[in-house]
Order: structure tokens, then sequence, then C-alpha cells
């Protein structure tokens, strides 16, 4: 017989079940204020749900890649090429500002349909393909800027990056509602299942299913593209500008927020809500980095040393929990 | 009508090597409409290249297969299914991160349209699907959300079995070890369930190591020995002592 558990055992379940990240932030909101008293400020809480939201745009695309049993750490330059692209066009006017949210789009569904049949179609490893297109990609922006920077961008664009509904920045208000519909293609549609599926046995997809494996890989890093190309007009928006360099690191930044939510590297296992918990908690982070006076390079030290402490914790805890390694 | 014209498939001097490893040599049989066949052999016999080969996973190297007496090519798993022809895999049957309706329907998922044009999963229809399937293999099992990585051995296979199921004219079910990890309630389950299908008039390729079952359900045994055809024999005219020196290679006999 199972006996009615007290409510104080549900609270203590449901304490247990909490994403550890949770306890993260936690901590962090008790720890930082002592640091910095400008922390808790509204001003400062909404810089970072601003500042976060690129990263997490994007990272629901890397949630998804992840999922597959892929990587892809072309974004940054993908995102830094189509930027440059945009913000040209943007500025000498052939690029209605209206219009560039459907190139921003397509160029990025594109870009990252070429990762996409890299690794399919020439079957290079997802790691290896995405590097050989991050080097390239990030060429092609410095050959066509040639040293170039833009500045001041026309309005509707500059307001889609630094204005803000009430106090919520703008950005935060795209981002979440994007983070939204990744769950729910994740839960509602056969592409996020296949996503799931491919990721968990991929030739059981193939083979008992009858799926088109490539197909889906193919898609899912073209989908990854084009969120990939929202996030580059909205980071031109908040800059007012760009040039050849943005978005460097910008990759590592991303899967370090997507593992750290538990989506697996072995594939298979996703969680949206742990991505968005990671993009805070890095984005946390790094501000409380800002605040106490700490350099980017001393950021990016951090950010490296959570990358690697977030993968090792993963694997410790599927052995916990009994997951078998996957070969 | 001759015998020849009446197999629903036939098996022609197939043959598929792994590199050295020649796992299926000059392999030839007949499958009837209606009757269950036993598939035998030691580990690494080739069985389940063999199945393979026909459910289309693996492509032959040399050999012919007719299919109702006309010749096919069976390229992919899809060339299979679509002539009639569903497979239970010993290995790779199962995705773990995916619940049970997601496993029997992977890869034909049914979908409902809303505002007529988004198409979303219908988990609805596919859940009560799959509880009638598995009601017909007869297996237990309490909540059917969860992925089937959580699910015990015997669960798993049920599920893989219901998968097969679910293609609904499939003429010809190949089982590869249905009954591996099932306990004895369930292998009688799983037994019962192999005679109805044949009262359903489908043919069964079964795989499996027990003589207890292979005797239980087979009409006809077929004995794989290194790849190669050591035996084909009538079940109710033959012993288990004779089965066993065909598993390890003590003799030869073909009644076709
Ligand atoms: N994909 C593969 N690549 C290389 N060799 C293979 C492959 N599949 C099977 N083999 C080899 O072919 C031979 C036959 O294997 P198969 O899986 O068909 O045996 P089996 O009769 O099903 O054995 P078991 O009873 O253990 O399931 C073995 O020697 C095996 O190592
Ligand atoms: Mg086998």
């Amino acid at each position: 017989m199972i006996s009615e558990k007290t409510s104080i055992q549900k609270l203590w379940d449901f304490v247990k079940n909490l994403h550890p990240l949770v306890y993260m932030l936690i901590l962090l909101y008790l720890v930082v204020p002592l640091l910095s008293s400008r922390f808790l400020l509204l001003q400062n809480q909404m810089n970072i749900t601003r500042q976060v939201s690129i990263y997490l745009i994007v990272s629901i695309g890397m949630t998804y890649v992840i999922t597959s049993k892929g990587i892809d750490l072309s974004v940054g330059s993908t995102l830094a090429f189509i930027a440059c692209v945009v913000a040209e066009g943007l500025k000498n006017g052939t690029i209605p500002p209206l219009v560039s949210l459907f190139v921003v789009i397509g160029m990025g569904f594109i870009l990252g349909m070429v990762v996409g049949l890299v690794i399919t179609k020439l079957k290079i490893p997802p790691f290896i393909a995405s590097i050989g297109l991050m080097v390239t990609y990030r060429g092609l922006t410095h050959l066509y800027m040639g040293g170039k920077v833009i500045v001041r961008l026309p309005e509707p664009i500059v307001f889609l990056g630094q204005g803000s509904l009430g106090p919520i920045p703008f950005p935060a208000v795209i981002s979440l509602t994007i983070a939204l519909i990744g769950w729910w293609i994740f839960r509602f549609t056969r592409f996020g299942r296949y996503t799931v599926a491919i990721g968990s046995n991929e030739a059981a997809c193939r083979v008992v299913g009858g799926i088109k494996v490539n197909r889906y890989k193919t898609l899912i890093y073209a989908f990854q593209g084009a969120l990939v190309g929202i996030g580059a007009l909205i980071m031109i928006g908040r800059l007012n500008g760009t040039s050849a360099v943005l978005a460097e690191g910008f990759e590592m930044h991303v899967i370090a927020s997507v593992v750290m939510g538990g989506t697996s590297l072995q594939g298979g296992r996703s969680s949206i809500f742990g991505t968005i918990l990671g993009v805070y908690t890095i984005g946390v982070i790094e501000n409380a980095m800002v605040l106490v006076g700490a350099d980017f390079h001393t950021q990016r030290v951090i950010i490296g040393l959570l990358l690697i402490f977030s993968i090792a914790f993963q694997g410790y805890r599927e052995r916990k929990m009994g997951v078998l390694e996957k070969t | 009508m001759s015998e020849y014209s009446a197999a629903l498939l036939e098996v022609k001097n197939i043959g598929k090597s792994f590199g050295a490893v020649r796992a299926v040599r000059n392999v030839s049989f007949q499958l009837f409409p209606g009757e269950v066949v036993a598939l035998l052999g030691d580990n690494g016999a080739g069985k389940s290249t063999l199945c393979k080969l026909i459910s289309g996973a693996y492509q032959k190297d040399v050999g012919e297969i007719f299919w109702q007496g006309k010749k096919v090519e069976i390229t992919s798993p899809d060339v299979a299914s679509q002539i009639g022809i569903a497979m239970m895999y010993q290995d790779l049957a199962l995705v773990d991160e995916v619940d049970i309706p997601g496993n029997i329907f992977l890869g034909r998922e049914l979908i409902k349209k809303i505002f007529g044009i988004v198409p979303l999963l219908d988990k609805h229809t596919m859940r009560q699907e799959t509880e009638k399937l598995l009601a017909r293999v007869k297996i237990n099992i309490p909540d059917i959300n969860r992925p089937v990585i959580k699910l015990s051995g015997g669960q798993r296979q049920a599920t893989a079995i219901a998968r097969t199921l679910h293609a609904k004219d499939a003429k010809l079910l190949i089982l590869d070890e249905p009954m591996a990890a099932l306990g004895v309630q369930e292998e009688q389950k799983v037994i019962q369930l192999i005679k109805t299908l044949k009262e359903e008039g489908r043919t069964i390729l079964v795989v499996s190591h027990n003589l207890d079952h292979v005797f239980s359900v087979a009409d006809r045994i077929i004995v794989l020995h290194t790849g190669a055809v050591a035996g084909i024999v009538d079940a109710h005219k033959t012993s288990r002592e004779e089965i066993v020196g065909l598993i390890v290679g003590g003799g030869k006999r073909n009644d076709q």
C-alpha cells in the first residue's frame, strides 16, 4: 500500500527534484549583493536579462543541436557574418528595417543548413565540420568588412536591441517567447520528437523508423541558424553597430549554458527550462564579475572553467543516476 | 499450383559478408502463408543477419529474394514494410529517451492539424492505440508515458513486439528473439500471441534459443550453422536431439 505522503514529504520531494542551477542561483543572489550593492538594483537586474537574451535565443537552437547528439561551434561566426551583411544593408539602405528580419532568418537558415549538409553529405563529425565553418564564416566576415566598423543603424533596429516594454527589455521578451516556442516544438511536433529520437538512437530511427535522418539533422542546424540570425539582428541593434570581430567565443558561452542546463552531450536528453537557467546563471556570474571590476579576460577564464565543470558534473550525475554511457 | 509459386517468401542462395566474416552463406529457403517457422542456430550463426537481409536493414551481397513469386529488391526497411514485411529487431529495437507510444509510432506518427494547418503529434490517439496493442501482447505496463529506458527488460521487449504488431497489413512478421528478456508467464503470453497471429493468417519467422518454445509454436525449423543452412525440418517429424545436433554442426537434413 502506498500511504499518502505528508505535505512535508511532498515539499522535500519538490526541493530534492529542483534543478541544481536553482540552488546555484539562490547562492549567487545571497552572495553577490555582499560584494556589490548595485547588484540587486532593478536597473541592473533588467540589464542582466537584456545581456542574456541573445545567448538565450541561440542556446535554444543549440539545445536542439546537442539533443540530436550534434554540436555547432560555428554559431559565433555565423552571427558575426549575418550581423555585418545586414548592418551594411541597413546602413546603405538596400535592406529596409522591416525586411531585415526576413533577411537574417533566411541567411541564418542557409548558413546553418550548410553546416548540416557538410555533416550529413560529406560525413564529417559535427565537431570538426562546425570548426571548419567557424573559421570559414569568420574569414568571410573579415573579407566582407575589410577592417571597417559600422555604427548608427536605423531607429527600429536600435529599438529592437535597446528598447523596453515597460520595465522589461524588448530582447528579453523576444527571447523568452522563443524559448517557449522551443519548448513547445520539442513536445508537440514531429521535428521535436525526431530531434530527441535521433540523438537517442540514430540507427533505430533509420532502420526501425525509416526516418530520413540526414534530412532532419540538416533541418536542425538550419533551425539553429535561423535563431542565430534573429540573435544577430538584436545584437547589432543593442550595440547600434558592428564589426568583424563580433561574437568571438560566443559558441563556448552558448554550449556551456546548454550543458549546465542539463541537456546531455550523449544526445537524447534535453531541457529547455534547464537551458534558460543555464544562460541566466552565466549571465548573473558575468554581471557579478563586471560589478566587482574583473576584466574581460578574467571573465573568459571563468566561462572556460564553468564549461569544464558543468560537463564533468553532468557526467557525474548521469553515472549516479545509473544511466549507461552510450557508445 | 506448384509449391514454388505458393510460397510467400523465397530466398535463393543469398550471402552477406562483413569484411572477412561470412555471416550468411548461400542460404535458400521458402516461407509459406500462415506458417510459423523457427530460425535456430548458435550465437553468431547468422540468424539476425539473415533476418535483416529480409527486412531491408542490410543489403545482400549475392542471391535473390522472391515475394509471392515475384523477384524483389529489398533496398530499405521502407521497401520491406511496403510489401508487407515487419521485423522486431534484437538489438536496435527502441529509442531509449522516447516513451512507449513514441517508439511504437516511430517514423509513422499520427498527426492532427490545429487550425487546419499546423501539424502536431496526435499524442492522445497514439496513446489509445498503444494501449490496445499492449493489451494484445498482454504484458502489463503501468505507465506508458515514461521514456522506455526506465522500463524493465521485459517491458521493453513487449514494446518492441507491440511495435511490430502495429504494422497491421504485414503478411510476414520477423521476430528476432522476442522472448529473450521475458519472465516465464510473459513467455507463455508471447507464445500464445504468436499462435493467434498464425490463426490470423500471418506468416511468422521467429528466432529463439529455447527449444521448448520452438516446439510449442513452430511448424518448421530452419537451423543455421556458421552462416549456412544446416537443416530445414518439419517440427513434428524431428527430435530435440536432432535439432541440437544440427545446431552444433553434427548433421545435415533438408526436408524441402
Ligand atoms: N554489422 C556487423 N558488422 C560486422 N560483423 C557483423 C555485423 N553483424 C553481424 N556480424 C557478424 O556476423 C556474424 C553473425 O552475426 P549475427 O548477429 O547474425 O548472429 P546471430 O545468429 O544472430 O547470433 P545471436 O544468437 O548471438 O544473436 C557474427 O560473426 C557477427 O560478428
Ligand atoms: Mg541475433
